[in-house]
């Protein structure tokens, strides 16, 4: 059975509260965490229909989360959720098995249209 | 003729094949002179087979007597007259030799000369010759009277002498000619030869005025290093060691490394006693009184005999200015890339850091539209309009620093400098601080030591300068802990000391604390740019002064300004 919670990992709250905001109101549960070691935590320990995952954060960047994730069968679908623009770190993201990859800024509907494919 | 002068008290007779035998050494004697004349037999060799040759000839003659009984000699005169052959032997070879070498005039001189030697020379071995013989009252000639007899030898003895002098005069004024060519051959040469050792005296001469010149004139020293013995000669203007010679290049370098800079003094060592792949060295001499270096270049070539270097030959030249120039120009050009790299990465990250609260505006907007699409809640709204004027102020401020970072005009950069109490406005900017609402429950202490003085300095950036010190020591601090600000005017400084209990910076993160949008890892939870040190830096700069930081990541954080005082 499919899970309904998603992660959001960014090290900005206010990004955090507002993606949450934007798929709670879509009517989906939830997680949040402040940096890639709390994410993996999670990760281990619960099953997410989907992750939303920001690049530079403190303690563990989200490339490194997508490394340590490398070999987990059970790993969700991360999307990456960035500022960085530049091919060589979306190109990198990708290879280490990111879902896609949504450049910021976005709108709630870039966000839906994601939910839709998974 | 000495013999015909010689009076015996017997009659005398010569045997024909033994007078004539006496003249075959007489020939081989003058052939010996020839070939010494020609350069074609040694001068010792040639005396030796003169004096053999007058001595057989004169005692051949003797012997075409045939006395009965024998004569006896003394020893005595015998030893000086072979002596007498010898040395006038010797004496005529050389009065010949160089007499070949004179001019036309000289020459016939020299001939006589010979002539005379020669003369005297025979005439000594005979009289001393015929002086040595003991000859008894009883001697008689046994030859043949019938033969040569007395008067008729006489004659053609005296007939023989005319004609050896005919023929003699006769041979010499034909030989004289090409005697005379072949003197002017030799004079040619001779001539030659002088000129060419005075073209290159003349020209040595030159080499070694000009080589003076070049060292006098230039401050640059030059070194002749021969490989073979090991002597080593400096010229030197500049460190008055004209032609200094050294029994060694190694014990040069020992008195010469006193004024090479320690830290080149092996490389230096180095490249005079390696040949190849340097051929010049850049070093530092430390040779003036205050002891500053100066910067001079070594280069060096090599002298080869038969492949192998024989001859190290170098200069060394004053470089410094030179040199320095290059390094201030690197040091700027290197300055000038660290700022490009740093413009360069200012607006990566400003993008980056502008894309956040866009993505919050766009974000919170979209979450606005689709509620009022659901249904009216007053509260999110709220929130959401609440979070969009959050980001706007975010990327106005972000906006405004980016701008301050970047180049600014000159007019800018001094701004409007005014007479302004430092007292006084250091407390307004703290009173200001503490009016905002974050702030307004949180204590500053202020200690002033202005000294009520005026200076002059430009009181909008001292406001951005000191806003962000203080508002970063508030903001990461906890409420309940007192910020201290002190002001302490020196006669040439102006130092501000903002100290806060608060949580501190990790020590790995304080090398980079002043780069923009560096934000240490305990403080990504609290709002901020990361921009803040960068724009203290960059405007304490601008006002000539420096900004330094201590910190310890749970204990606090102390910050000081200082800028020069200049009087209002």
């Amino acid at each position: 059975m499919q899970s309904d919670y998603i992660l959001i990992v960014d090290d900005n709250p206010a990004v955090r509260e507002t993606v949450s905001d934007v798929l709670e109101l879509e009517g989906f549960d939830v997680h949040q965490a402040s940096d890639g070691a709390q994410a993996l935590a999670l990760i281990r320990t619960n099953q997410y229909r989907l992750v939303f995952c920001d690049i530079s954060m403190p303690e563990m960047t989200g490339l490194e989360l997508l490394e340590q994730l490398q070999s987990s069968s059970t790993r969700p679908p991360i999307y990456m959720l960035s500022a960085m623009t530049e091919r060589d770190t979306i190109a990198t993201a990708l290879s280490l098995g990111a879902a896609g990859y949504v450049t910021k800024p976005f709108s709630p509907e870039d966000l839906l249209e994601v939910l839709g494919k998974h | 003729m000495g013999m015909l002068a010689t009076k015996f008290t017997f009659s005398v007779a010569y045997s024909v094949i033994e007078t004539l035998g006496s003249i075959l050494p007489a020939l081989i004697a003058a052939a010996l002179v020839q070939l010494f004349v020609l350069n074609r037999f040694p001068k010792k060799w040639a005396a030796l087979g003169l004096t053999v040759g007058i001595l057989s000839m004169h005692f051949q003659g003797m012997s075409a007597l045939s006395l009965y009984p024998a004569p006896s000699y003394s020893v005595y005169f015998l030893v000086i007259s072979v002596l007498a052959a010898f040395m006038g032997s010797w004496v005529f070879l050389t009065v010949l030799y160089y007499g070949a070498l004179q001019s036309t005039l000289n020459r016939a001189l020299v001939r006589v000369r010979a002539g005379a030697i020669l003369a005297i020379l025979v005439c000594t071995v005979h009289y001393s010759a015929v002086y040595a013989m003991n000859i008894l009252p009883e001697t008689v000639c046994l030859t043949d009277a019938e033969v040569f007899p007395e008067h008729g030898l006489e004659y053609i003895v005296t007939a023989s002498s005319f004609l050896i002098v005919l023929v003699a005069g006769g041979v010499s004024v034909l030989d004289s000619a090409r005697i005379k060519h072949r003197i002017e051959l030799l004079s040619l040469a001779e001539r030659k030869a002088v000129t060419l050792a005075n073209e290159i005296t003349q020209s040595l001469r030159e080499s070694e005025e000009r080589y003076s010149l070049v060292v006098k004139l230039s401050t640059d020293a030059l070194w002749d290093w021969d490989l073979t013995t090991g002597v080593l000669t400096v010229s030197s203007s500049r460190y008055k060691k004209s032609n200094q010679q050294y029994a060694s290049g190694e014990q040069a370098f020992a008195e010469w490394a006193y004024f090479v800079h320690p830290e080149d003094r092996a490389s230096t060592l180095e490249f005079l006693r390696k040949q190849g792949v340097e051929e010049w060295l850049e070093i530092r001499f430390v040779d003036t009184p205050d002891k500053s270096a100066r910067w001079v270049r070594l280069s060096k070539g090599y002298v080869f005999r038969e492949g192998r270097p024989v001859r190290q030959v170098g200069s060394l030249k004053d470089i410094d200015a030179y040199k320095k120039a290059e390094l201030a120009l690197q040091s700027a050009l290197k300055a000038e890339k660290e700022v490009s790299a740093l413009r360069a990465r200012l607006v990566a990250t400003a993008s980056h850091e502008f894309r956040t609260p866009l993505t919050l505006i766009q974000s919170n907007a979209g979450l606005l539209r689709r509620m009022l699409a659901k249904g009216s809640d007053p509260e999110k709204s709220l929130k959401y309009c609440t979070r969009i004027e959050n980001a706007v102020a975010q990327l106005v401020h972000v906006t405004e620093t980016v701008l301050m970072l970047g180049p600014r005009t000159n007019s800018s950069q001094k701004g409007s400098v005014a007479s302004v109490n430092l007292d006084n406005l250091t407390l307004e900017i703290v009173d200001d601080i503490c009016s905002q609402g974050g702030y307004a429950s949180r204590k500053v202490l202020v200690c002033l030591d202005g000294q009520g003085f005026n200076v002059a300095v430009d009181p909008f950036l001292l406001r951005q300068i000191l806003s962000n010190i203080i508002e970063n020591a508030l903001k990461y601090s906890a409420d309940s802990s007192a910020v201290k600000v002190y002001l302490i005017a020196r006669m040439d400084e102006i130092k501000w000391v903002v100290v806060d209990k608060g949580i501190g910076i990790p020590a790995h993160s304080l090398s980079s604390l002043f780069q923009p949008f560096h934000r240490a890892p305990n403080v990504r939870e609290l709002p901020g740019t990361g921009l803040g040190l960068a724009l203290v830096k960059e405007l304490v700069y601008s006002l000539g002064g420096v900004v330094s930081l201590d910190s310890e990541e749970g204990s606090g954080t102390t910050v000081i300004v200082r800028i020069p005082k200049r009087g209002a």
